[in-house]
């Protein structure tokens, strides 16, 4: 079974938003959402600090806490095992956003639906990288079939200390997005 | 997390709704009271309160008309939770129909075990779907186990009032109340041990905002029992009972509200308010 999902190397990460802005120009993201959003970390005190940007998205867990809860199978699986949203299935309950450990489903105020980062599947389905890889000004994330070596996802794990390599806290849910963040850069305090 | 007020209405009410339930069956059970025109009424407004509480339940929905969906999914809390309400309210008009009808012996008991199987389950079932490894102050049984016991409270109180406005015999009257006000005490009495349980284990009175919603509940839980305590003794009419009722309201609206303001989440990237000052964030 594939496993899509997104490898951001936070060291190289420069907080430029171009994954941020892309995301809402290519998905047509209301104002003041966000798929994606890139967040500042500042670590120690003056003058010992330290500081990093850690981009945010869906963590496409494989065993995924929205698609569990939702009554009515709005959000789903594809057969490329992505989890999506299909909005015309969503009755606005707002359970899974209860239930996403990372909080980083969107409310759609218009539609009244719920809404996350699709992985640009309309782009990845047809072969293209995902709008954020694409247009990532550092060349920072990397997307992939994580149980595909040749895939760019996995490259950039395998070439990777495995000690930098970090995921979102789990729960039960194994989030597939990873992480890659030297101590020299920062410290990950989120598993 | 906000207060997401149709839910918790609804809880509140399906909540009452089942514990009244319990409260009648057992009076079937033991046979305390015989008038079918009380229990018709307890019925009626059992029915009402679901009903309601399910309406209530929909406010919180966007697109109700895509409800049918929910058939693909029976698995979900939502699911369950509308099924419970529709048993509890088919299971009050067969009771309605057959109390017209003379229903056996046989009958009356049965179906009252099955109100108070269906009772205790609605108002656990309405707060066990909020269990989730997201929220780590929610998933714990206690939280669901505080939803049964003030929905207890809540539905003692209302069987309370019921008992007392009810005109019959006078030593049955007193002894029906008599048995009332016990549920009453005995349930406030646990409903307020197990939440100050939940809110100790849970560490969830440090946060902000919260200690006054923990408050309206547990005074409340002490408030239906003691509404138990003093209505038991005498003849009070039916302002004390009254008092109970709203007791129970705060005791059980007031652990909802406490239980969404407690939602704290595990970690919140994108889904608050204020994520846009969420850029500035400092660990």
């Amino acid at each position: 079974m594939s496993h899509y999902a997104i490898v951001v190397n936070a060291d190289l990460c420069t907080g430029c938003m171009s994954c941020e802005v892309s995301c809402k120009q290519e998905n047509g993201v209301a104002l003041g959402q966000y798929w994606n959003k890139v967040l500042r970390y500042t670590q120690g005190t003056f003058p010992d600090t330290k500081q990093f940007w850690l981009p945010t998205m869906c963590q496409q867990c494989e065993d995924a806490p929205c698609v569990n809860v939702c009554p009515t199978g709005a959000s789903y699986r594809n057969e490329d095992n992505i989890v999506l949203v299909n909005t015309e299935k969503c009755i606005g309950c707002r359970y899974c956003m209860m239930a996403c450990p990372y909080g980083v489903r969107s409310w759609n105020e218009e539609i009244k639906a719920v809404q996350k980062c699709t992985l640009c599947n309309h782009l990845t389905s047809v072969g293209e990288d995902p709008a954020c890889v694409k247009n990532c000004a550092s060349k920072c994330r990397y997307y992939g079939d994580l149980d595909d070596p040749n895939s760019d996802a996995s490259k950039a794990l395998a070439a990777a200390d495995p000690e930098t390599i970090h995921r979102m806290k789990d729960v039960g849910n194994h989030p597939a997005t990873a992480y890659i963040l030297t101590s020299r850069i920062g410290s990950w305090e989120w598993d | 997390m906000e207060i997401q007020w149709p839910l918790a209405i609804f809880t509140l009410l399906a909540g009452g709704a089942g514990w009244l339930l319990v409260w009648s069956c057992v009076n079937q059970l033991r046979g305390t009271v015989t008038d079918d025109k009380l229990f018709s009424r307890e019925l009626i407004v059992i029915a009402i309160l679901a009903i309601c509480g399910g309406i209530s339940s929909a406010l919180h929905l966007s697109h109700v008309d895509r409800m049918m969906g929910a058939l693909s999914h029976p698995s979900s809390a939502i699911f369950t939770e509308a099924v419970m309400v529709g048993l509890v309210v088919l299971l009050c008009i067969v009771f309605l129909v057959l109390l017209r009808r003379d229903m056996s012996a046989g009958t009356r008991k049965a179906l009252s075990i099955v109100g108070i199987v269906f009772g205790v389950v609605i108002s656990f079932a309405t707060g066990s779907g909020y269990m989730m490894s997201s929220q780590p102050n929610w998933n714990t049984l206690l939280m669901p186990l505080s939803y049964l016991v003030t929905a207890s409270a809540f539905g003692s109180a209302l069987y309370l009032l019921f008992v007392d406005i009810w005109k019959g015999d006078e030593a049955v009257h007193g002894k029906a109340v008599g048995e009332a006000s016990k549920y009453a005490l005995v349930t406030g009495l646990v409903a307020a041990v197990v939440v100050v349980i939940y809110a100790i284990a849970q560490g969830v009175l440090s946060l902000s905002g919260e200690p006054a919603l923990f408050a309206v509940c547990f005074i409340g839980c002490l408030g239906v029992a003691a509404v138990g305590a003093g209505a038991g003794k005498a003849t009070t009419g039916i302002a004390l009972p009254s008092v109970g009722v709203i007791c129970g309201v705060a005791a059980s609206l007031g652990f909802r509200c406490f239980m969404f303001a407690a939602g704290t989440g595990l970690l919140t990237f994108i889904a608050t308010p204020d994520a846009a000052n969420h850029f500035f964030a400092t660990i």
